[in-house]
């Protein structure tokens, strides 16, 4: 094994501690020995000086810059402790918030279901008032009636003699009346004017179809049981008219006329909702 | 004695001025520090051996400050500036080391 420069034989930090003072110096020192030393002047004792000072420098900007930058540091981390106290305090407070509105909204949820509850008891209203005014339109089983002027008389039927059916007819439970295609209402009115007779304002020409929905296996009894229905049936027989009355599953009828829905003077509301102004006559 | 002054000097100036050092070259700083420390540290052994030589401690002061400097910023450009950093650190603190055992060895001829 040839020799190898001790360089490459000592061990890494044996070399390093044996190196540690700058082999220069000794380099210097021996070619001082050898007497070809320049002679030194109190100049470069000054630069030895110059760089000292250059070092305090460093040092002391090191360590002033660190301790600086230590205070930021401390003062960042500070108010991201201060941050994150204050966004666990505002957690807190929207979790309680969240627990109340889970609450009300639960009471909510409740009023909503009984407000369902009432709409529907109060549509299911609406609608049998709807029904029996003539509001909508309705379909089902009832009764077709027929009537006439009776052939090859004078007497012609008169609005008095439909009133006498119709009154039988809603005392015999019908539900929804029409006469004609005209929709009967709280408000509708049939009379004469002349001949003729008009329903809704309406003139209707014979022969008179009256549709009635309502319970049809016991509507053509009960309008015999009624005292109008009795009186109408009497006049049939006394004046001939043609009278033809038949069970019909599925009557379509329409609903009254839009001028007969509207209320042009009478305000909806309560009594109470109502000032004492409004109440006095207008002269 | 001279020196020792410049070095009193220049603390209180450092202290005194609170040189702010610009942001790109923070970094750097303790690190240069650190081989200026190996520097002084290695010249009053020097002067301790009777072989000081006042332009070989200038020229290896400024060149361990720039070389040390050097090394991590290139360690930095490549992306090891954390273990470059951590070996010069190594090498000069084993150098302090001996240096200044060997100056204790010269105070207290222990």
């Amino acid at each position: 094994m040839p020799d190898l420069p001790p360089q490459l034989t000592t061990p890494l930090l044996t070399m390093i501690t044996q190196q540690s003072l700058d082999e220069d110096y000794k380099v210097a020192a021996e070619r001082r020995a050898l007497g070809d030393a320049d002679p030194r002047g109190p100049a470069s004792h000054r630069v030895v000086a110059v760089v000292v000072l250059v070092f305090g420098v460093l040092v002391s900007t090191a360590f002033v810059q660190h301790t600086l930058s230590e205070d930021v540091d401390n003062a960042g981390r500070r108010a991201l402790t201060e941050r994150i106290t204050a966004q666990r305090d505002r957690v807190d407070d929207l979790q309680a918030d969240i627990a109340e509105l889970r609450e009300t909204n639960a009471d909510l949820g409740e009023m909503l279901a009984a407000a369902n509850e009432a709409e529907q008891a109060v549509d299911g209203q609406l609608r049998r008032v709807q029904v029996r005014t003539g509001f909508v339109a309705v379909r089902g089983p009832g009764v077709r009636i027929i009537v006439d002027n009776p052939p090859n008389a004078d007497e012609l039927l008169r609005d008095d003699d439909l009133h006498l059916l119709v009154n039988g007819l809603w005392g015999a439970g019908a539900e929804a009346i029409s006469i004609n295609g005209q929709r009967l209402t709280a408000v509708s009115a049939i009379r004469n004017s002349g001949i003729p007779i008009l329903v809704n304002g309406v003139g209707v020409a014979p022969p008179y179809s009256v549709l009635a929905v309502g319970d049809s296996g016991s509507l053509q009894a009960n309008l015999t049981d009624t005292s109008s229905g009795l009186a109408f049936a009497s006049l049939v027989d006394r004046f001939g008219f043609v009278f033809e009355m038949d069970n019909d599953g599925d009557l379509s009828l329409p609903a009254a006329p839009r001028r007969l829905q509207e209320l042009r003077t009478a305000q909806t509301g309560q009594a109470a909702d109502q000032s004492p102004e409004k109440k006095e006559p207008r002269q | 004695m001279i020196a020792v002054l410049g070095l009193l000097v220049g603390v209180l100036l450092g202290i005194v001025f609170e040189l702010d050092v610009p942001l790109g070259l923070e970094p750097y700083l303790p690190i240069a520090v650190v081989a200026a420390l190996d520097a002084v540290f290695g010249g009053l052994r020097a002067w301790l051996d009777g072989i000081f030589d006042d332009k070989v401690f200038v020229v290896s002061f400024v060149s361990n400050v720039v070389i040390a400097a050097g090394i991590v910023y290139v360690g930095d450009r490549l992306g090891v500036g954390g273990q470059l950093s951590t070996g010069v650190i190594v090498v000069l603190g084993i150098r302090i080391f001996s240096n200044v055992a060997a100056i204790r060895r010269h105070l207290f001829h222990a």
